[in-house]
């Protein structure tokens, strides 16, 4: 047998082992199948959350807007505690502007007083008995 | 088939041999949140991917991983494929190659795990010519494991998954004729390989 010979007789072989080789096709095994099935499945559910703010179960109906934005405000401003706090200083503040502590001057009553005193009491009074006056009249 | 229906949702196909197509059908049905999608998509894929990793790496569990975090990947960009752009198929093969590449980066050195080839189970064969066939898949794969890198990705794209060379081309990211070069040397230096073990695998010489 020449070298030419053995060479292709070689290369045949080399197509023999290719082929035996094709015939059995990798078997996957039931745990990597399992393991690919879950890695897929969470992959999924992972966008379905995303999708849908809050997590929502897939089938459930989407949030509407305000009740979203009312949620993004929430988020916004540090959650349920912080918007807890927010209430408590607003009330707080809407208290001590209605009944201030004494060492402040009391801004319901002076508005009270500027608008009765200093407008009606003076100013109107003046002005309406000028006009009540004999001299308009004349 | 692979059309989409009226309200632009991917019909679901048919049983078949695996085409690109049906395959692009099936990515999109999964990234749409069809909950079958991922089990018919792994039975079209993972078993290719998983050859050929065998066949590149030498070894079965590491192969396995490999195949795993390929099919990982294509999970997670499902979303962002583009149908008809390019094939699946392609795809998966060029991330198992670059996987197999760093497996390979990380551990220079180690022996091949004979264990990786099944053993083909054929059962008109007698045990003795299955030890026969046994002895020459773990020859073809040592031989394989003796070339480079590329000549092995390309050997075993080429010849074990039968691609096209400008498949081979577009997985390997190289021209078509660097492919038809990997191949040749790839093979005239297997045949070298298993030539010097002619009578050990029982080929003779008449």
């Amino acid at each position: 047998m020449t070298d030419t010979d053995k060479s292709l007789s070689d290369m045949n072989h080399l197509e023999d082992l290719f082929a035996a080789a094709r015939s059995e096709p990798a078997q996957l095994p039931q745990a990597l199948q399992a393991a690919m099935l879950a890695d897929a499945q969470h992959m999924q559910q992972d966008r379905v959350d995303a999708r849908v703010p809050g997590g929502c179960e897939p089938g459930l109906n989407p949030q509407s807007l305000p009740t979203r934005l009312w949620q993004q405000f929430i988020s916004a401003v540090g959650g349920w505690p912080a918007l807890g706090g927010l209430a408590v200083a607003s009330l707080s503040g809407l208290w001590i502007g209605l009944a201030p502590p004494s060492f402040l001057p009391d801004p319901v009553e002076s508005f009270a007083s500027y608008s009765s005193g200093s407008l009606l009491g003076s100013d109107l009074d003046y002005d309406v008995s000028f006009l009540m006056s004999d001299e308009v009249f004349e | 088939m692979t059309g989409a229906s009226a309200e632009g949702t991917p019909s679901r196909p048919s049983n078949g041999p695996s085409n690109g197509s049906n395959d692009d059908a099936l990515l999109v049905l999964y990234a749409n949140g069809d909950p079958s999608a991922a089990a018919e998509l792994m039975q079209r894929l993972a078993p290719r991917a998983l050859g050929v990793a065998i066949r590149v790496l030498g070894n079965r569990a590491e192969a396995e991983d490999v195949t795993q975090e390929a099919m990982m990947r294509l999970w997670r960009m499902a979303p962002d494929w583009q149908p008809g752009k390019a094939k699946v198929s392609t795809w998966l093969y060029r991330v198992v190659m670059n996987l197999c590449i760093d497996v390979k980066r990380r551990k220079r050195g180690r022996d091949v795990d004979l264990d990786a080839i099944p053993e083909p189970p054929d059962p008109g064969s007698s045990a003795a010519d299955r030890m026969q066939d046994l002895a020459r898949q773990d020859a073809l794969q040592q031989a394989l494991m003796q070339l480079p890198e590329r000549q092995r990705q390309a050997v075993v794209l080429r010849h074990l998954e039968e691609l096209t060379n400008p498949e081979i081309s577009g997985i390997m990211e190289i021209s078509v004729e660097a492919v038809e070069s990997l191949t040749a040397r790839g093979k005239r230096a297997l045949a070298k390989c298993l030539a010097n073990r002619r009578e050990e695998l029982g080929y003779s010489d008449d």
